[in-house]
Parts: C-alpha cells; structure tokens; sequence
C-alpha cells in the first residue's frame, strides 16, 4: 500500500459531527463550580483552624508561653499539611502555556513536575519539624511539674515518638510520593527525547 | 472568527487527531472538547502571530501529551471498538488497521503522522511540534514506509 493510499485511506472515514456546542460550555460550567467548591472548602478549613488556635488560647490558659506556642506550632504543621497535600496550595503554579509548541511545552512541564518532587519532599520535613518542635516545647510546662523521673520518661517517649516518625515514617511517605512522581517525570523524558533522536 | 465558527471548522480534525493517539472513542471526545475548552478561554488572548488552525493542534497536541499525566492507560496499539459509522467492509477493516498501526508508533510519531494525514502543511506541523523542517519531513517519510511495510505485512 502506497503513501497516497494511507492518507487516502484516512480521509475516507466518515465526519465524526460535532458535539453542541451547549455540551461543551456545560463542562465548562461543572470546571468553574469545581474551583468554587475548592475554594470553599479551603476557606472553611482555614477559619476553622483560626477558630481551634483560639479557643485554645480561651478555653486552656497554660500558664507558660512555651506551651501555647508549642500548640500553635504543632497546629500550623497539620494545616500546612492538610492544605499542601490536599493541593489547595498550588505548591507549584499549574500555569504553563498551553499553546505553545509541543517540544518547549513537554520542556515546561518535566520542570514543573520536578519543581513539585522537591517542593513536596521540603513540605514533608518541614511538617515533621514544626511537628517535633511544637510537641517538645508543648510538654515542658507538665514537665516541670513532674519527678526526675517521669520527665525522663515523658522525655524519652517523646525522643523517640520523633526519632521515629524521622527515620521511619517520613522516608516511607516520601519514597512513596516519590514513586509516582519519578515515573511519570522518567515517562514525559522519554517522550522528549523521541524529539531529538533522528 | 468566532468560536462556534471555529468548533465548526476543526472539531472532526481534533477529533481524529485525538482518536488516532489514543484510539478509544469516549477518551479521544474527551481530549478534544479539553481542546475546544482550552481554545474557548483563551481566543479572546489569540494574537495573529501563527494562524488559527496552527494554534489549534498545538493545544490539541499538548492535551494528547499531558494523557500520561491523567491516566496510567497508555494508548496502545489495540482497534478501537467503534470507529464510526459502518462503511464498506474491506475499507473499513483497512481504517482499523490504520489506527492499531498508528498506535503503535511512539507518541511523537503518532503525532507527527496523525497531524500529516490531516493534511497540514509539513512547515506548521514542524511549528506545531517544535521539530525542525528537515527533521519533520524526514521522519514522516520513514513513519508512512513504516506503517506501509505493516500494511504489507499484513497481506
């Protein structure tokens, strides 16, 4: 079969007729009540951690400012968290431009993803620290209250509660996300490089 | 020219684009009205500068590639269920053909192939994709031998 024939060929397949153009600014309506809803739900999420920061500072009055900064610490890691991993923080802006050409196109967006890698594994350790942070500075008012004892323990338990959550879990989650992300960045490099080999 | 004047022109050319890189009808429909959606917001920001049909396969190829971001399916060389409306039997045994052996190209070929079967000029589809002219028009000789030897195969 000839060149002529394969594109002959092609052309013989019959008009696939245009979806209404009604079908089409229907999804767009469903997209923009998407990023609503989003939003919304971020706005929701943000007051009700203001609200849970107060009423801690109103309802419990520790009499140390190392516990409520502890708190408050710990607080900002878990909403960092929620929002960053939910991705209601664009970490990395999605804006690329679409219409440019694909070679400079699929360029921009194996940056983007691995912006993102990083950004994500920076978010993590900086999660685990406020975490830490905030836990250690949260029991020393208890602490002082305790026996040489119990604040060994109480100290210990908690060293290794981090020490934990530092060696094990983080590099867990992190080689997890890390999976998904290496493979579709190892993927797109593999379409770039169909670009240059000749 | 306005949008629904646009819808118009290219949706069969998208579609088919779409279709022959993924062949699976429901995700090629899907590809090509992200397409139009994308064109719908941003032709009001459209300069002049390549001509519209130009600027449309760009975004249609970019939406093709950024499939891998959304799906762990990757288009692969099997014959779409339903290419369209039943048309004489040996040609369109010879359409389905056609899309499993597209499909069986890399994804950049696959693009290359699929916009020249469209009939754009061999310059655009150099612009469309980033590729040099040279470059362009030497790989769509060698993708058309190809898929012509698979034809041949095929006998």
């Amino acid at each position: 079969m000839s060149d002529i024939d394969i594109k002959a060929l092609w052309q013989q397949q019959p008009a696939m007729p245009a979806p209404a153009v009604a079908e089409l600014l229907a999804r767009v309506a469903k997209l923009k009540k998407k990023t609503r809803t989003k939003l919304a739900v971020t706005n929701v999420l943000l007051v009700a951690t203001c609200i849970f920061i107060v009423s801690i500072g109103w309802l419990y009055h520790p009499r140390m400012v190392t516990t409520r900064l502890g708190i408050m610490l710990m607080v900002i890691a878990m909403a960092t968290y929620l929002l960053a991993y939910n991705r209601i923080i664009p970490l990395v802006s999605n804006k690329s431009n679409i219409d440019q050409d694909t070679h400079s196109y699929l360029q921009q967006l194996i940056r983007l993803r691995q912006r993102q890698e990083f950004l994500y594994r920076t978010m993590l350790t900086l999660y685990f620290i406020l975490l830490s942070a905030g836990l250690c500075l949260y029991f020393i008012e208890f602490a002082a209250r305790m026996t040489m004892l119990w604040r060994v323990v109480t100290y210990g338990g908690t060293a290794c509660w981090v020490l934990f959550n530092w060696f094990y879990i983080r590099p867990r989650i992190i080689k997890k996300q890390q999976a998904g992300l290496d493979d579709l960045i190892s993927r797109l490099q593999g379409i770039y490089e169909q670009f240059t080999a000749e | 020219m306005s949008f629904e004047n646009i819808y118009e022109t290219y949706w069969g050319n998208v579609y088919r684009i779409c279709m022959g890189y993924v062949n699976d009808a429901d995700w090629a429909k899907d590809i090509a009205q992200e397409t139009f959606i994308t064109v719908w917001q941003q032709l009001p920001a459209f300069r002049n500068e390549s001509s519209v049909g130009t600027w449309i396969f760009r975004i249609a190829s970019n939406h093709c590639l950024r499939q891998i971001e959304k799906s762990r399916r990757i288009p692969s060389g099997t014959i779409p269920d339903q290419v369209a409306e039943p048309i004489a039997p040996d040609i369109e045994g010879n359409i389905r053909l056609l899309y499993k052996y597209i499909g069986e190209l890399n994804e950049t070929d696959r693009l290359i192939i699929l916009l020249e079967l469209e009939n754009v000029k061999q310059a655009e589809i150099a612009g469309i994709l980033g590729l040099s002219e040279s470059n362009t028009r030497v790989r769509i000789y060698r993708i058309k031998e190809k898929l012509s030897q698979k034809f041949k195969s095929n006998e």
